[in-house]
């Protein structure tokens, strides 16, 4: 009896809510794990198996696909060590450039906030095509085939982040404190450092993660930019074995290749092995900054 | 320590925020149009008007006034934090109108507390020194010292969060102390405060100006707050400085009618048009009372004048002007006795009874005495005569 006190009384149109809303989750969630399962289960399949398609339950299971990658842990582990470098200096990088930008569009005394923010918003509509773009950064720039070319074209900063960064400041810190830091005699760095950036931890992880996932996944960067097999990242290699498996005949590692093409080389199942890979650290990261990460979201995006 | 002279002050807050130089121009203009008189103007809302004070060292000045009179904003522009549109600001005969806000010698306590969430108590006082890079060895004791000073000795590592109100105001105190700043500016500090908090730190207040002796300017529209803690009140109303005297001129001799009503509780009785005979008398709840001839120069040919009288300056007695009692209320030690005399509603305050029993009630019949060198005589203006 005791329990049913605590128990908490639902209307009846409020009750059909609750059960409407969880069969739409529910098939929200298997939308987004079905193909997941999928993919793990294909890695695990004969490559004869997925002659006839990708099935849920192989007629035959097979390790192939990963011995195939322990026989390319050399590439393979190079191209994930720089993968996790992008990653972390490109995340580092786009954290202190967004938040940097975001601080004075968010300062009330910054005249001219209005209009950087224009401009800043201009190029989220508007930006110089793909052409003018490479031809600056390779021609101006020349990051073809350095690492820079996975950090700077279109990853460093974007202008939703810093928007997102700017309403945070303006919604969630009281001016008064950036007001009572000028008067106890801090500087803008100190105001910027030490009270704005550890003050936005939830929005500072959802950019960080949004900008990590997005270094994490570019394999775009690697395909205009990059030629030397040695800088391919994890996701380009990805690309590369997905558009051909003869590329893998052409790097290094001939004669690796050569002795697993002799034997059935998997293929469909190495794909999937390999992004089940690359999927492996956003996996493991996702849980413990998905608290910040919601409450990032949800309070980086109420005031315009 | 310095002493502030704020010159001709004016500041005014745009409807339409328009930035840059063409927007500045345009108030100016404005109020170089307006200048004898209180602005009034359609182009935005005027928070300050010809604000011309002096703060000299040691003073505890309170800016009185109610909600929207420019109270906060004479503070903002002493602190740096908004430039005045017109007006200048000297710190010792130095112009200090473009003088940073960091690079005053000045420190606030804000309504809102405004610690640093993420800081520890300790790290929250020690914030001012820390960013004019004092060596830790100076710093420490230095915290320690004004920690122990408004009991937070024992809180020094706790976060923001997990502190009371009162707590929380005593470390933005602290914060704003440790600086040793030549002017201290508090901005409604206890106005978020229980009352027995507000009351323990109105008496810590005090004795802390008696320790460190440096000028604090105290905004509120607490008159309690004003009339406790200052030795000079300040009134404002919509911008423009009603009276500048001591604490003790303000209450006795309010140089206008606003400030006649404003400070002091219960308000000020009035008495509204009251006719001067040909010899210059007037009367007041039967007595008559002769204007001198200073008064009767100020007043010109006017033939009215506003007549106040506090109602601690009224009392019952056994034979006076009859009156009826409407009803009473018991206030601490005091009880505010409402009674109508002429169609007029009046406040007259009498000692409570110690046992509690109130001897007056409702409709009683009852004569009031006025004591009448305790008058407040103002012209048709609101100004006293």
């Amino acid at each position: 009896m005791a329990s049913n006190k605590n128990k908490i009384v639902m209307m009846k149109g409020e009750k059909s809510f609750h059960y409407i809303a969880l069969v739409i989750m529910t098939l929200f969630m298997l939308f987004c794990i079905v193909p997941l399962v999928l993919m793990c289960v294909v890695s695990f399949s004969s490559e004869n198996s997925l002659l006839h398609g990708y099935r849920f339950i192989p007629d035959e299971w097979s390790l192939d696909a990963y011995a195939f990658m322990w026989a390319k842990r050399a590439t393979i582990s190079r191209a994930y060590g720089l993968t996790i470098v992008v990653t972390v200096i490109g995340t580092f990088l786009s954290l202190v450039m967004t938040s940097l930008f975001a601080y004075p569009l968010s300062r009330k005394d910054f005249k001219p906030r209005n209009t950087i923010a224009f401009i800043l918003f201009f190029t989220m509509l508007f930006n110089g095509g793909m052409t003018a773009s490479y031809i600056v950064w390779t021609r101006l720039f020349h990051i073809k085939d350095t690492l820079w070319a996975y950090l700077l074209p279109g990853s460093l900063m974007n202008g939703m982040n810093v928007m997102l960064v700017r309403n945070y400041f303006n919604a969630n810190i009281p001016y008064s404190i950036v007001e009572a830091a000028r008067i106890d005699g801090a500087n803008d760095w100190t105001i910027y450092s030490k009270i704005m950036v550890p003050l936005s931890k939830p929005i500072m992880t959802t950019i960080g993660l949004f900008s990590a996932l997005g270094y994490w996944n570019n394999w775009s960067a690697g395909l205009y930019y990059i030629n030397n097999p040695k800088l391919y990242t994890i996701q380009v290699y990805l690309k590369k074995l997905m558009d051909s498996i003869q590329f893998l005949k052409t790097t290094d590692l001939q004669d690796e290749a050569v002795l697993l093409a002799q034997r059935n080389l998997p293929t469909e199942s190495a794909r999937m092995a390999v992004a089940i890979i690359a999927l492996i650290p956003i996996l493991l990261v996702y849980p413990f900054v998905q608290g910040e990460l919601i409450k990032g979201m949800v309070v980086g995006g109420v005031k315009g | 320590m310095p002493e502030i002279k704020l010159v001709d002050i004016a500041m005014i807050y745009p409807f339409q925020k328009v930035s840059g130089i063409f927007n500045r121009n345009q108030q100016e203009l404005i109020l170089q149009q307006q200048k004898s008189m209180p602005y009034t103007s359609n182009e935005g809302v005027i928070a300050l008007q010809h604000f011309t004070a002096t703060f000299t060292d040691g003073d505890f000045v309170a800016v009185l006034g109610p909600s929207g009179s420019g109270k906060s904003t004479l503070l903002r522009v002493i602190a740096g934090l908004e430039r005045p549109v017109a007006g200048d600001i000297y710190f010792d005969d130095r112009d200090y109108k473009f003088v940073p806000a960091a690079e005053r010698d000045c420190a606030m306590v804000f309504q809102n507390f405004s610690l640093y969430p993420n800081q520890t108590v300790y790290k929250n006082i020690a914030f001012p020194l820390e960013v004019k890079h004092t060596p830790r060895e100076q710093t420490e004791p230095e915290v320690r010292k004004i920690a122990e000073l408004l009991n937070l000795d024992t809180k020094l590592d706790r976060l923001p969060q997990d502190l009371s109100g009162g707590e929380k105001q005593r470390v933005a105190l602290a914060r704003a102390l440790i600086k040793k700043p030549s002017v201290l500016l508090l901005d409604e500090p206890f106005s978020n405060l229980d009352p027995v908090m507000r009351a323990r730190l109105r008496v810590q207040l005090k004795k802390i100006h008696e320790v460190f002796q440096t000028t604090f300017i105290y905004v509120t529209h607490d008159q309690y707050d004003a009339l406790y803690l200052a030795d000079r009140i300040i009134v404002l109303k919509d911008g423009i400085m009603q009276m500048d005297d001591s604490t003790a001129n303000v209450y006795n001799y309010p140089a206008n009618r606003f400030t006649a009503e404003f400070v002091g509780s219960p308000s000020m009785n009035f008495f509204d048009e009251v006719p001067l005979s040909k010899t210059g008398t007037i009367s007041i709840l039967g007595q008559t009372v002769q204007l001198d001839k200073a008064q009767m120069k100020k007043l010109g040919r006017n033939h009215t004048v506003d007549v106040g009288i506090r109602g601690y300056d009224i009392s019952i007695a056994s034979e006076g002007y009859p009156a009826k009692i409407e009803y009473c209320e018991p206030v601490e030690s005091e009880l505010l006795i409402h009674v109508r005399a002429d169609d007029k509603s009046l406040i007259v305050v009498e000692k409570a009874d110690e046992s509690g029993n109130i001897r007056y009630f409702r409709d009683q019949e009852v004569f009031l005495k006025a004591n009448s060198d305790r008058l407040h005589i103002f012209d048709q203006n609101g100004e006293r005569i």
